[in-house]
């Protein structure tokens, strides 16, 4: 019966990919949106074609990932790290909470001019800015994690009398684990957005560029076919780190 | 019970208060001028002058019209699709593929898209706003939907109300409070986007202040503004979970 | 028999307000003892302080006449909350290792014991289910064994079977007796059940809520061993059952 439903479900989604494609041949067919503004499907399939064969796109689409990936490397690598030290401790925790709290809603672009006051641009340091911006989510997640531990556990723990390490490695870890990788997500997709603004900014290789120049010389199908790969990108990306919640994290019913 | 209370206060504000002295004296012997950094002092007397002078609430005004203004036209259009797929089964599993695929691309990567449509200024920021916020009211609009509580759509039914009528006794009272969170994160988006959109490319606003600062070497200013700019998110954010907290009826 | 647990002259406040004065009764060893009160009388404070969780503001806690300084190894309690009590990344089997692990056994010699004492709470079958995929009985029997595994000369248990339905309900109590006589434990068992107090002990202390303090402590020599349906149609039985009514 389940079974069933599943099939159902996946002929329901081609059926929406389809109409989707239909919409948007019929707006440029009718010409509802300027050709500029709008590609035709084909133009923009023959673009991603042919960017894929020549390899520009390929060679764009490898340099956003590195940037994208080895950024979000470091802010997970520091963000747990750091993360963990301050959510165990209970007086670090504390006098570092208002700066927490204030660096939290700050948008993570916003932050990217200070970055590159402090940092500079240099394409060494498209990774530093890359990573600073998408520390927040991943370090106050694990902050999180480690501090929200059912207070009986702590109690549990207590009467057990667990070793501190113990307590730390049996307890507060697997606690922390669903959020801390919840965070890891959300870093990654800070991390893509950072990396298309870094490269506009800096005009480096990657997809960003590709799209900044495709948009100057009015290519509209050129441009599409970046985005596509973008949100290619993104797509598996969300649905990579998802799987690996679920994994991990398989007891959370 | 008072003594532990000025206790956590003194923990809570003793490192920003001695990261902030100690930032201070490191930074203020440079009398000459700085590049790339400013003390406490030379941002508070910056933030102070551009309040003073107005172009700070200039810059504001425009990033935070094209907020609401983006939110509205976004928010609206997410709002009323998210009800319908809500609503209506068949739709949401007909686009639940599209959806999926099309909220995923970053909203930045359209900039130059909408550059050759609109150029700069209102328009452009505003659509981008409106394509961002979209997505996030429509999937928690049609989540909040399809979150009512099952015993109020059976009671709707034995009452034999009609379309109308269940959408309007049941369904939208029911929805407020998650609406408004809806609301909420949509704002905390469209504040990014904007000011995203300003840093790129778009000569005005708050992020545009944030970006000519920082090129013309006045970190004092620039800093100035990306406190503001916290201080603005913050004061949305509380005003949007007060009204929250006014609308739930779980107290 | 000997005296276990004493409490004497305990006293206990929480900013100001006297939750416990002058609490005094001794448990002897192997007995079983229910603490039952209205809300708010310090039932749960009172097991708190047997198992060292908290100390006392004044007077002293005695177990196997020795002075109470923290948690104690020998000591076990099981909390009413059971699903929050229990490790929700580990299965039924790693529950339990725990507290093996914290006794310092080594790997190998666990997993018998571990075997053991799930067979011994019924769940032996279910010993690699997570808690979110047993009911809220087999979690309670599980939190059980978990502090079986100690081992311990005193078990706390804190109104175990109150989230329970009445058959879940009967049948564990039945088994912690059961358990209490194999494994020779000395039980503190709070419940708000005046049934379930007549049935399970073989003394009931009765807190106060408006005097903070043991309102009395009532021995029940009813037959041993109690079953479900035979005690209770005991005239000795209603006698006392009047008697705690119109205490409480």
């Amino acid at each position: 019966m389940d079974n069933k439903k599943y099939y159902f479900n996946i002929i329901y989604g081609f059926l929406g990919l389809f109409f989707l494609f239909f919409f948007w041949f019929y707006i440029v067919e009718f010409k509802l949106v300027s050709i500029i503004f709008l590609p035709s499907p084909f133009g923009t399939f023959n673009s991603l074609n042919n960017g894929l064969i020549k390899g520009d796109l390929i060679k764009h689409a490898q340099s956003t990932l590195r940037l994208m990936i080895l950024g979000w490397v470091f802010s997970s690598f520091i963000g747990v790290l750091i993360g963990s030290f301050i959510g165990i401790i209970k007086l670090v925790r504390d006098a570092l909470n208002p700066i927490l709290e204030f660096m939290r809603p700050l948008p993570a672009s916003a932050i990217i001019p200070v970055a590159i006051a402090v940092f500079g641009l240099t394409p060494e340091m498209m990774v530093v800015v890359v990573a600073f911006g998408s520390l927040w989510p991943t370090l106050l997640a694990t902050v999180h994690g480690f501090s929200s531990i059912e207070k009986r556990l702590v109690e549990v723990a207590i009467i057990l009398q667990l070793s501190r390490l113990d307590f730390i490695v049996k307890i507060g870890l697997p606690n922390a684990i669903p959020d801390i990788l919840v965070g890891m997500r959300l870093s990654l997709t800070v991390a893509l957005i950072l990396s298309v603004i870094v490269e506009m900014l800096a005009g480096q290789e990657g997809l960003g560029t590709s799209i900044l120049l495709a948009g100057r010389s009015f290519h509209s199908d050129d441009m599409f076919a970046s985005l596509i790969i973008l949100s290619l990108i993104g797509l598996i990306c969300n649905i990579a780190l998802k799987l690996v919640e679920r994994i991990f994290v398989k007891w959370n019913n | 019970m008072t003594i532990k209370y000025i206790k956590s206060i003194f923990v809570g504000s003793f490192i920003p208060v001695f990261s902030l002295i100690l930032w201070e004296l490191s930074l203020s012997s440079n009398a000459s001028g700085y590049d790339s950094v400013a003390p406490p002092s030379a941002i508070l007397s910056s933030l102070f002058s551009s309040i003073l002078d107005f172009s700070i609430f200039i810059l504001t005004f425009q990033t935070l019209y094209c907020v609401i203004v983006g939110l509205c036209i976004g928010g609206l259009f997410g709002l009323i699709f998210g009800i319908l797929i809500g609503l209506i089964p068949v739709l949401s599993k007909l686009t639940i593929a599209p959806i999926e695929i099309l909220r995923t691309l970053p909203s930045v990567s359209l900039i130059p898209l909408f550059l050759i449509a609109f150029g700069f200024g209102y328009s452009i920021e505003i659509s981008i706003i409106s394509f961002s916020t979209f997505w996030p009211m429509l999937i928690l609009s049609q989540s909040a939907i399809t979150n009512v509580d099952r015993q109020l759509v059976d009671v709707s039914r034995m009452l034999h109300l009609n379309f109308i009528q269940r959408i309007y006794k049941v369904f939208l009272p029911s929805i407020t409070t998650r609406l408004i969170v809806a609301l909420r994160l949509s704002t905390g988006i469209a504040l990014i986007v904007a000011v995203t959109v300003e840093i790129v490319v778009n000569p005005q606003g708050l992020g545009y202040g944030l970006v000519i600062s920082q090129q013309s070497l006045n970190p004092a200013k620039m800093l100035a503004y990306l406190l503001w700019l916290g201080l603005i998110g913050w004061i949305l954010n509380l005003s949007l979970t007060k009204l929250e907290y006014t609308f739930s009826y779980y107290g | 028999m000997t005296d276990f647990v004493v409490f004497n002259k305990v006293y206990l406040n929480l900013s100001e307000q006297p939750i416990l004065s002058n609490i005094n009764f001794v448990l002897k060893k192997g007995s079983f003892t229910c603490l039952i009160g209205p809300s708010g009388s310090g039932k749960t404070s009172i097991l708190r302080l047997a198992s060292g969780l908290i100390k006392p503001n004044n007077g002293e806690i005695l177990i196997n006449g020795i002075v109470q300084n923290g948690p104690n190894k020998e000591v076990a309690i099981v909390f009413q909350d059971y699903s929050r009590a229990l490790l929700p990344w580990r299965n039924a089997y790693g529950n339990v290792s725990l507290a093996l692990e914290s006794l310092g056994i080594p790997n190998k010699l666990r997993k018998d014991r571990i075997l053991e004492l799930l067979k011994l709470v019924g769940l032996e079958n279910h010993f690699l289910k997570y808690p979110s995929e047993l009911s809220g009985g087999m979690q309670q029997r599980l939190q059980i064994a978990r502090c079986l595994a100690q081992e311990p000369k005193f078990l706390l248990m804190d109104e175990p079977f109150g989230a329970l339905d009445a058959i879940t309900r009967h049948t564990l109590q039945d088994e912690v007796i059961r358990l209490q006589s194999k494994l020779e434990m000395t039980i503190l068992f709070i419940t708000h059940d005046i049934d379930e107090a007549l049935y399970l002990g073989d003394q009931v202390i009765v807190l106060s809520k408006y005097t903070a303090t043991v309102d009395k402590i009532m021995p029940i020599n009813l037959v041993k061993p109690r079953n479900q349906i035979i005690t209770r149609e005991d005239p000795k039985y209603l006698v006392l059952r009047r008697n705690l009514f119109q205490l409480l």
